[in-house]
């Protein structure tokens, strides 16, 4: 696994911290609620600068599936193909996240519309990445 | 103030285009420079604005209007840089044409130059600000164009082979373009036998990377009715941006493009049946089938249909992207969508001259999925 460490910034730190005990949280606004993603300093809502970082469901559903069978980077050159889905959270936030598939079985499939779990790799200096995780037995469950 | 029909292309200029090796962004767009003026018959100290598009290996970056102005000896009235990617070209027309129409200049040139090809650029940026993007491997313009052409198939059934259609049409236009970069003529096979780059997206879903300049030069409809070729009006424009990503659920749909399509159309006071031939703005297929469906000529969902049997292609009932597009002709971001836009309506596109042209959409897209601009360039009717 060459995947880059993710280098955090003083506003994305407590998404990392989060991250590396298994968690997923994101900023949820103090005044109107919503949950902002990707990370900003103020809600995109009502522009208050005062949020929580709240955890979210670690499982989501796969609104598109890409394969990549070109690496952009010297570290996903190794990596091709691979595939990278944009997933819905049930509390409404999506994101992109790199799909585990060490057999390479899941780059030949199609996920939009499956429910996949997130999980975490742990990098080298022990910081959290989430991924996520197609268990075909596992649906059921998440639906 | 009004603005339709008052502002006209005077001329247009491009350096060849493709592996230009020894060449700069700086020396080309001055030789763009140069053919625009020769088309126009101006005299560059006729000129007194310069908009430029700093190319992705312009090392001057947002002030390279400086370096350009310096570079060809005049001092503007009005200047500046943009960089929008391939929506600058249309956003900068508009910006000259306001400025020519508020009385801030007279004569507005228009320029880019790039060394994409030789000088290595790779168009593979992640987005994601502060979690890049790039963690999760998600990274390059053909990523973001896969989502959006993902959703389109899951959405309504849109097949590969249908954005095979756009890049058959195109490379048919290109075929017929001395100019044209690419050549040779391809099939749906062929699409479909190249390699994948970013599933949904095969090779040939994918624009070019390419050398080479553009100039376009604008003035007053009644100054440029005194000039060397007949004038072509600036219709209508409108441009609209979608700043959001993921927190906007239609994002992928680009739907932002339709608002620029609407306010270009008002302010030309026509249609989208008015439309005799568009050049819409091709960094991978996906973005024509949507442009089809934002102007108007066909529902949502309904491009992967329209872009059979040849519609698209000359003859069809609407040829598209006639000198070959960002993906044949070659990638100058959408700045040569313009010049064949103009060429159309002075009847100069010679074998691939779409017949009685009265309009001409042209349409720009940048940056990730944000940015869009469309114009509607229209023949004088005097
Ligand atoms: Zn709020």
């Amino acid at each position: 696994m060459t995947k880059p460490v993710p280098a955090a910034t003083p506003l994305s730190l407590p998404f990392w911290e989060a991250a590396s005990r298994g968690e997923l949280k994101m900023q949820k606004c103090d005044d109107c609620g919503h949950i902002r993603f990707p990370i900003g300093p103020a809600c995109t809502k009502c522009l208050s600068p005062h949020s929580t970082w709240t955890g979210v469901s670690r499982h989501g559903k796969v609104l598109s599936h890409l394969v990549f069978h070109r690496g952009y980077t010297p570290d996903w050159r190794t990596e091709v193909p691979y595939s990278v889905v944009m997933l819905q959270l049930p509390e409404g936030p999506r994101l992109f996240l790199d799909v585990v598939d060490p057999d390479k079985k899941l780059v030949e499939a199609d996920l939009v519309g499956q429910q996949v779990r997130i999980t975490f790799d742990t990098m080298a200096d022990g910081v959290g990445v989430p991924r996520a995780l197609y268990e075909a037995p596992m649906q059921e469950a998440h639906t | 103030m009004k603005i339709s029909d008052t502002i006209a292309f005077a001329g247009v200029g491009a350096t060849p285009q493709g592996k230009l090796s020894g060449r700069t962004p700086l020396d080309l767009g001055i030789e763009a420079f140069r053919h625009a003026l020769d088309d126009a018959g101006l005299k560059k100290d006729d000129v007194d604005g310069i908009l430029t598009m700093p190319g992705t290996t312009s090392p001057e970056g947002g002030l390279h209007f400086l370096r350009f102005g310096e570079a060809v000896g005049i001092n503007p009235r009005y200047t500046g840089s943009m960089t929008m990617g391939g929506a600058t070209a249309g956003c900068l027309v508009q910006m000259g044409a306001m400025a020519i129409a508020a009385g801030l200049a007279t004569t507005v040139a228009c320029i880019f130059g790039d060394t994409a090809k030789t000088g290595g650029s790779r168009f593979d940026r992640a987005s994601g600000g502060e979690t890049s993007w790039a963690t999760w491997g998600m990274m390059s313009a053909a990523a973001n164009s896969g989502i959006a052409a993902d959703r389109h198939m899951h959405t309504y059934g849109t097949t590969s082979r249908q954005l095979a259609e756009v890049a058959v049409a195109c490379r048919y236009h290109a075929s017929l373009n001395p100019a044209a970069v690419m050549r040779d003529p391809i099939t749906v096979e062929d699409h479909q036998a190249s390699p994948w780059i970013v599933r949904p997206l095969h090779l040939l879903d994918c624009c070019l990377i390419s050398d080479g300049a553009v100039c376009v030069i604008l003035t007053s409809t009644e100054r440029a009715r005194d000039l060397r070729k007949p004038a072509v009006l600036v219709g209508g424009f409108g441009q609209a941006h979608t700043t959001m990503n993921l927190e906007q659920e239609d994002w992928w749909y680009v739907p932002h493009q339709k608002r620029a399509l609407a306010d270009a159309f008002a302010m030309a006071g026509c249609a989208t049946s008015d439309i005799q031939v568009a050049q819409l703005y091709d960094n991978f297929t996906i973005s024509v089938l949507l442009w089809l469906e934002h102007a108007g000529f066909c529902g949502a969902g309904e491009s992967g249909a329209f872009v059979e049997n040849g519609r698209i292609r000359l003859g069809g009932e609407l040829p598209v992207n006639t000198a070959g597009g960002n993906l044949s002709e070659s990638y100058m971001e959408g700045w040569l969508h313009i010049v064949e836009g103009v060429r159309q309506v002075r009847g100069e596109s010679g074998t691939r001259q779409v017949p009685d042209v009265e309009h001409c959409l042209v349409t720009g897209r940048g940056m990730i999925l944000n940015c869009s601009n469309a114009m509607i360039l229209r023949k004088d009717a005097r």
